[in-house]
């Protein structure tokens, strides 16, 4: 069953299509996630980590950069703003 | 028929329409109820609901007489009445003559010389229903897609627009730009954290360098009244909904331009002049930079849309695309296309960018939208100075 979506084959996280509880497996349509596992609950319209993300290195959706990891980011985590910071914005939350 | 070529209006000038509209434009707000009685009892003839004048800076009033002088001259309009008080401060003569420059015919009438509104509106009806009969005979012919200007525009975004309609928009512009034809893209405001993106498509070093002009200005212009737009970015709704910093919800708005280099970055309704992507310099306000792209000669307008916005355009047919399965039930008289099955996992990204396409073909050939059957005739010009 599909609940996920990789916008961009060069994503570094994928968009849960529906909430998702801890331990579900990621599953998309047109792209071959690995079989990563979600860590923890994930809402609708939300991002998870598919790939190994270094702390200070771009976090890629849309096939571009969308902020620096504030710290290790491993596959089936969420990513928000507990671990994902603007590059643009000055001001961060 | 080939995949690029489309039944449409061939003009005069080489342009092609795909709607034969006889507009009718006021050139002041004093003299727009008298417009919009004419157009009210002409079927085929639509109002250019333009309601400035008097009182509004130079520079509006210059901005407000090129865009009317465009949609005169326009490809889906096949005739103009327009309609002055006499008094006003844009030139009506002059615009009069600009439009007379196209291929399109023209009638001016001045309410304080033709003595009232009751005798102005009974004179422009007379005129208009000579205009739509002359309409009457026009025939469609096979035109190549290389004559069609697409302008995509988005609004009242949700939580699905960056996941399933934009990134569909942009898989539907890619085809377009495949096909010959000229695409536009627009917003300046929501391009603000997302400049990287854009400027690395840039067609040459000079287009990147405009890029990133424009959109300074934009944000210096919002400083200059007070508005701290990219600190304020993305709202708490935004991070709710999972978006976490300003170029995620920058790049979810121009990812609908798709993947083609940017060839062209054009001022307010400045007409595109090279086939491909081009970034058009409008306000996020949906009404005045449709209005903008279409003076610039957008024959067709899609709009994605994730809350649901019923709007359209005077002159050309715009296509509602929706991310949203409840927006698409609920608001199903103003929607033309269903994006959501990507969020149910049943259709890819491209699937839908496909029928997109499809759909735009059958648009451009004469299919009405949604918003061409409320007749939803949206028409709104920037305004960028105080009214005094």
């Amino acid at each position: 069953m599909v609940n996920a979506l990789l916008i961009h084959p060069a994503d570094t996280v994928a968009v849960a299509l529906r909430d998702l509880a801890a331990g579900e497996q990621l599953t998309a349509r047109d792209a071959d996630l690995g079989g990563v596992v979600a860590h923890e609950a994930v809402p609708f319209g939300h991002k998870v980590a598919v790939r190994p993300i270094a702390s200070g290195t771009q976090v890629i959706k849309y096939g571009a950069h969308i902020g620096l990891a504030t710290r290790d980011i491993a596959p089936g985590e969420h990513v928000h703003t507990h671990n994902l910071v603007s590059v643009r914005g000055a001001v961060q939350r | 028929m080939s995949e690029r070529t489309f039944m449409g209006y061939r003009r005069a000038d080489g342009t092609v329409g795909v709607r034969n509209h006889v507009a009718i434009i006021p050139t002041c707000g004093c003299a727009s109820r008298a417009a919009e009685l004419i157009a009210a009892q002409v079927e085929g003839a639509v109002l250019l609901d333009y309601t400035g004048g008097c009182g509004e800076t130079e520079a509006d009033i210059a901005v407000a007489a090129r865009l009317l002088g465009q949609y005169g001259r326009h490809p889906n309009v096949i005739g103009s009445v327009l309609v002055s008080l006499g008094c006003e401060t844009m030139n009506a003569q002059a615009l009069a003559e600009s439009i007379a420059t196209g291929v399109a015919p023209t009638e001016l009438l001045v309410i304080q010389q033709v003595g009232g509104t009751r005798k102005t509106v009974e004179r422009g009806i007379e005129i208009a229903r000579g205009m739509v009969a002359t309409g009457r005979s026009l025939r469609r012919e096979p035109c190549p897609l290389s004559a069609l200007t697409v302008a995509l525009e988005c609004g009242g975004s949700d939580a699905t627009s960056g996941m399933a309609a934009n990134p569909a928009m942009g898989a539907f512009s890619d085809l377009m730009v495949a096909a010959g034809a000229k695409v536009i893209l627009a917003e300046t405001s929501e391009l603000l954290g997302a400049e990287h993106v854009l400027t690395a498509r840039a067609a040459t070093p000079a287009i990147a360098a405009r890029l990133l002009e424009v959109i300074d200005a934009c944000e210096r212009f919002l400083k200059a009244t007070g508005e701290d737009f990219i600190n304020k970015q993305p709202s708490p709704g935004n991070i709710r909904g999972g978006i976490t910093t300003v170029e995620e919800k920058a790049l979810g708005d121009v990812l609908k331009g798709g993947t083609t280099p940017v060839v062209e970055v054009l001022a307010y309704g400045q007409p595109p002049s090279l086939a491909g992507l081009s970034f058009m310099d409008t306000p996020g306000n949906d009404l005045s930079s449709v209005t903008g792209l279409v003076a610039a000669g957008s024959q067709l307008v899609v709009f994605t849309t994730g809350r649901g916005n019923p709007m359209g355009n005077a002159i050309a047919p715009v296509i509602k695309v929706t991310g949203n399965a409840h927006t698409y039930q609920r608001m199903q008289d103003d929607m033309d296309l269903d994006a959501s099955p990507i969020i149910t996992g049943e259709e890819t990204v491209a699937q839908v960018g496909r029928r997109m396409y499809e759909l735009s073909l059958r648009v451009i050939a004469g299919e009405q939208t949604a918003a061409e059957v409320l007749q939803h005739g949206e028409f709104m010009m920037l305004r960028q100075g105080p009214v005094y």
